[in-house]
């Protein structure tokens, strides 16, 4: 991945077609040093964000329209910058299936709706830190 | 015609009778279309106030609500932007955000609610059912157990909707003297199915599984209700369950009832529950033969083998097929190539439990 490592150039792609909840996500996260998110209300726009970006972390939705957050997991990691990109999929609970085939095609980590958060954005900086 | 002739005056030809009718019906077609037309326009103008509204709302409003859901800003702040007249779109606008969070920020919203819950509470004893099953779902959801009595007097509310909506709240805010209330509302929700009650009483947790025990024991409870409580025990895994279950089963008449206990009994069941699984594998009710050969095709013993080839020649399918599943766990496929080849009536069914053995399923 040649994404940025100083936390202060941090770009966040957020797919996610709920607005309330993309609202929240978004809020909580530009509140965090350096970070810029990058919403997509569908799986059209968030591959063409990713193509044109150059990506630290991404937070998938699973149920998106036109492409679903595997289908765009499984695209980001068929792009060389983005095979170790860290990725966090957001999934309604009872969806565990969802959950295992995320991890198969390379999920780093998943967040069950409803969410804290709070939660969801120490979970991501766990996951850049890591990287 | 002439005018003299009254009765000529009178009459009007066929073909004019005709046209009268058709254009009578022409008429009323189009009045209707118009009425429709005007109805739509009428309905989507209020839709479209309504969109407005929100929107508005939620301009004034998000900014704010998420600096206080990132502890960025203090309650009080978002409070003073409410205008009166605006505190029941407020309870729904928390609402909104309260379906898609959880946790600390959670616990914020019930704070951020509290004063205007009040009103919304009034809407209980509100004529429409649609307004009472709202303020139930307002205060169940945000009251955080302060509106517990008014929940459980929603539970003899008249529509099944506002008491399905207030025992899920009640569940939430668990209390085992509640318990019994709960599951009493949910036997007038006769309407609803016995899989969709149970999931609903599921919330109520294994902790109160002693309640559902006491309505299966209760012979003088709705089959209904004992059949709920039977498939929530099942869930829970109940390993308490077992006496009262076979208890029940001793005289229970009622199908539904008796295969939601031998469904506790094929999960948590042992050895000793054996003699009565075995007498209803012969039972007149498919679907309570059926129960009963399942869980002798899964835990039955070896002199269980021949009630199990007994009932490759069930009438009904499946009731043959789980007797073959049993037969093939049993490790005896000799036995099963045997059957199948013996061309009996299910010999198809023998074959396919042995090809899916053979292929793991």
């Amino acid at each position: 991945m040649s994404a940025p490592s100083r936390p202060q150039d941090r770009r966040i792609l957020l797919a996610e077609d709920d607005p309330v909840t993309a609202r929240l996500v978004v809020h909580r996260l530009s509140r965090e040093p350096g970070v810029t998110v990058l919403h997509a209300a569908d799986g059209e726009t968030a591959l063409a964000i990713a193509r044109q970006e150059t990506l630290s972390a991404a937070i998938l939705d699973i149920r998106l329209p036109v492409f679903d957050g595997l289908y765009i997991l499984g695209a980001l990691r068929q792009d060389e910058r983005y095979t170790r990109l860290p990725v966090m999929m957001l999934t309604s609970l009872g969806s565990e299936a969802d959950v295992i085939r995320g991890f198969e095609m390379g999920a780093d980590d998943y967040i069950v709706k409803p969410f804290s958060p709070a939660e969801l954005v120490a979970r991501l900086q766990r996951l850049l830190a890591r990287r | 015609m002439t005018p003299a002739d009254p009765l000529a005056a009178q009459a009007v030809p066929i073909g004019d009778r005709g046209f009268l009718i058709l254009a009578a019906f022409i008429g009323l077609v189009t009045l209707c279309a118009v009425g429709f037309v005007l109805a739509s326009l009428m309905l989507r103008g209020r839709n479209n106030r309504i969109a407005r509204q929100w929107a508005a709302l939620e301009a004034r409003w998000d900014p704010v609500m998420l600096e206080v859901l990132a502890g960025a800003a203090d309650p009080a702040v978002l409070h003073a932007i409410v205008r009166s007249g605006e505190h029941t779109w407020f309870v729904e606008y928390l609402l909104r955000y309260g379906r898609r969070i959880r946790g600390p920020e959670r616990a914020l919203l019930s704070t951020l609610a509290m004063p205007y819950l009040y009103a919304v509470s009034g809407d209980l004893g509100h004529p429409s059912v649609e307004r009472r099953a709202r303020a139930a779902q307002s205060v169940g959801d945000l009251g955080g157990g302060a509106y517990r009595a008014e929940l459980l007097a929603a539970l003899e509310d008249r529509a099944p909707l506002v008491v399905m909506i207030a025992a899920v709240a009640l569940s939430r805010v668990y209390r085992p003297d509640d318990v019994r209330r709960v599951i009493g509302s949910v036997a007038r929700l006769g309407l609803l199915t016995n899989r969709l009650l149970a999931s609903m009483l599921q919330r109520l947790g294994p902790e109160s599984a002693w309640a559902f025990r006491e309505v299966l024991a209760d012979r003088g409870r709705p089959a209904k209700l004992r059949t709920v409580a039977a498939k929530v025990l099942a869930a829970f895994n109940d390993q308490e369950a077992g006496a009262n279950a076979v208890s029940a089963l001793t005289d229970a008449v009622d199908v539904d009832l008796r295969v939601a206990i031998l469904d506790i009994l094929q999960r948590i069941g042992s050895a000793e529950h054996l003699p009565i699984v075995r007498r209803l594998a012969g039972d007149p009710e498919p679907a309570v033969r059926g129960a009963a050969i399942r869980i002798l095709s899964r835990a039955g013993e070896e002199e269980d083998l021949d009630l199990l080839v007994g009932a490759l020649d069930d009438p009904v399918a499946w009731v043959a097929i789980h007797a073959a599943e049993g037969l093939r766990r049993s490790g005896r496929p000799e036995l099963l190539a045997r059957l199948a080849a013996a061309q009996q009536r299910r010999s198809s069914v023998i074959v396919s439990a042995m090809v899916l053995g053979d292929a793991g399923a």
